[in-house]
């Protein structure tokens, strides 16, 4: 019998692989008449497509027109998937110390992943972290934490996680909303169309940086002890 | 002379903003008030306001925080309208909202490199608007 994650995977791949009926809502806008016969997408469409299709065919429709109704906000639907359907969240960050932007906000969710267990109020049971390390030689190196050194790399907890079948992940507040499976990040381009309107890249090397992924209940079995936060 | 620099140095490190500012009102950017993690609490989230959320690469939008002190918030919206066919966001706080939410960040003193941009625009709200 499949699973929800099943399910989801399925659709996930199915829609990346078939989308020629499909354009983004950005460039449907910006001439509506040219692109009259496409479905207009974008990232949240794209997630809630596949969460509504695998609600649906475990057979919980209601679940389904439910995550229609929240997708409005990336973290609105990751916080009901958390407190409805018991699904387990997962801080993310490749360098917690020296983000490769420079920017702030990483090395803060951070800390307020621990502090808090949450990340923009969608609860957190897991973090994944130092896995894509900024060398001492980039520009961003030191520019937030000048007395931290090289951070650790950690291999071990990242390779758990790319063994989830299936996840929804929000980075930045929910500035975009991606898919997750096997190690990769699966998104829509809302002002592209055809080969670059969905893309698949290694979550490792995300330019996002810092995020959440909210995964089924039955996969968070898979990720390593190592992961787990201890703020409850 | 040196407190004269500092604020010299002050308004034109935050301040670089085209929108006029009135004895009631000071216009700063987004970014003066912290990473979006701290700063959505009090300003919303860092995208526009008219979307539900933002580009699928990495953007910084520019938006900026109106706070005001004794004057209305009609009237703080009349003269700063939010007007999305041009990309015009404005989020507006009340000049106590702004200093309150800028003290407990700065006592927090969780990363030394916010601490010192939210001192900047705590002084910056402080000169423009005055103490209470």
């Amino acid at each position: 019998m499949s699973s929800f994650s099943d399910y989801a995977q399925q659709k996930l791949i199915d829609l990346y692989e078939n989308h020629s009926h499909e354009v983004g809502i950005k460039l449907k806008l910006s001439d509506p008449v040219k692109y009259k016969d496409y479905e207009s997408t974008d990232c949240i469409t794209y997630a809630l497509n596949v969460i509504s299709f695998a609600f649906k065919s475990i057979g919980n429709d209601d679940a389904a027109k439910k995550s229609w109704s929240l997708g409005k906000f990336g973290t609105e639907l990751a916080k009901y998937l958390v407190d409805i359907h018991s699904w387990k969240g997962i801080y993310i960050n490749p360098d917690v110390n020296h983000p490769s932007d420079s920017d702030s906000e990483h090395s803060y969710s951070h800390h307020l992943a621990l502090k808090k267990c949450e990340y923009y109020k969608i609860p957190l049971d897991y973090k994944v972290t130092n896995y894509d390390i900024t060398p001492k030689t980039s520009k961003a190196f030191g520019t937030l934490n000048k007395s931290k050194g090289l951070t650790a790399l950690n291999s071990i907890d990242i390779t758990s996680l790319e063994l989830v079948k299936f996840g929804f992940g929000v980075s930045r507040g929910g500035q975009h909303t991606w898919l997750f499976s096997l190690g990769k990040v699966y998104e829509v381009h809302w002002d592209e169309i055809g080969s670059n309107l969905y893309e698949a890249s290694p979550l490792r090397t995300y330019p996002w940086l810092s995020g959440a992924i909210v995964i089924p209940l039955d996969q968070a079995s898979l990720l390593v002890p190592s992961t787990k936060l201890k703020c409850k | 002379m040196k407190i004269a620099t500092l604020i010299f140095v002050l308004l034109t490190t935050i301040s670089c903003v085209s929108i006029p500012n009135t004895p009631n009102t000071y216009v700063l950017n987004y970014e003066d008030f912290g990473p979006p993690v701290i700063a959505n609490e009090l300003i919303g989230m860092d995208w526009w306001q008219w979307e539900n959320h933002g580009d699928s690469r990495p953007k910084v939008y520019d938006i900026k925080v109106v706070v005001y002190k004794e004057i209305t918030l009609n009237k703080v919206k009349e003269n700063y309208p939010i007007d999305s066919a041009n990309n015009k966001d404005y989020r507006y706080i009340e000049y106590v909202d702004a200093i309150k939410y800028l003290d407990e960040h700065i006592d927090e003193n969780v990363f030394e490199i916010v601490t010192i941009k939210l001192l900047k625009t705590k002084n910056i709200l402080v000169s423009s608007l005055g103490k209470k």
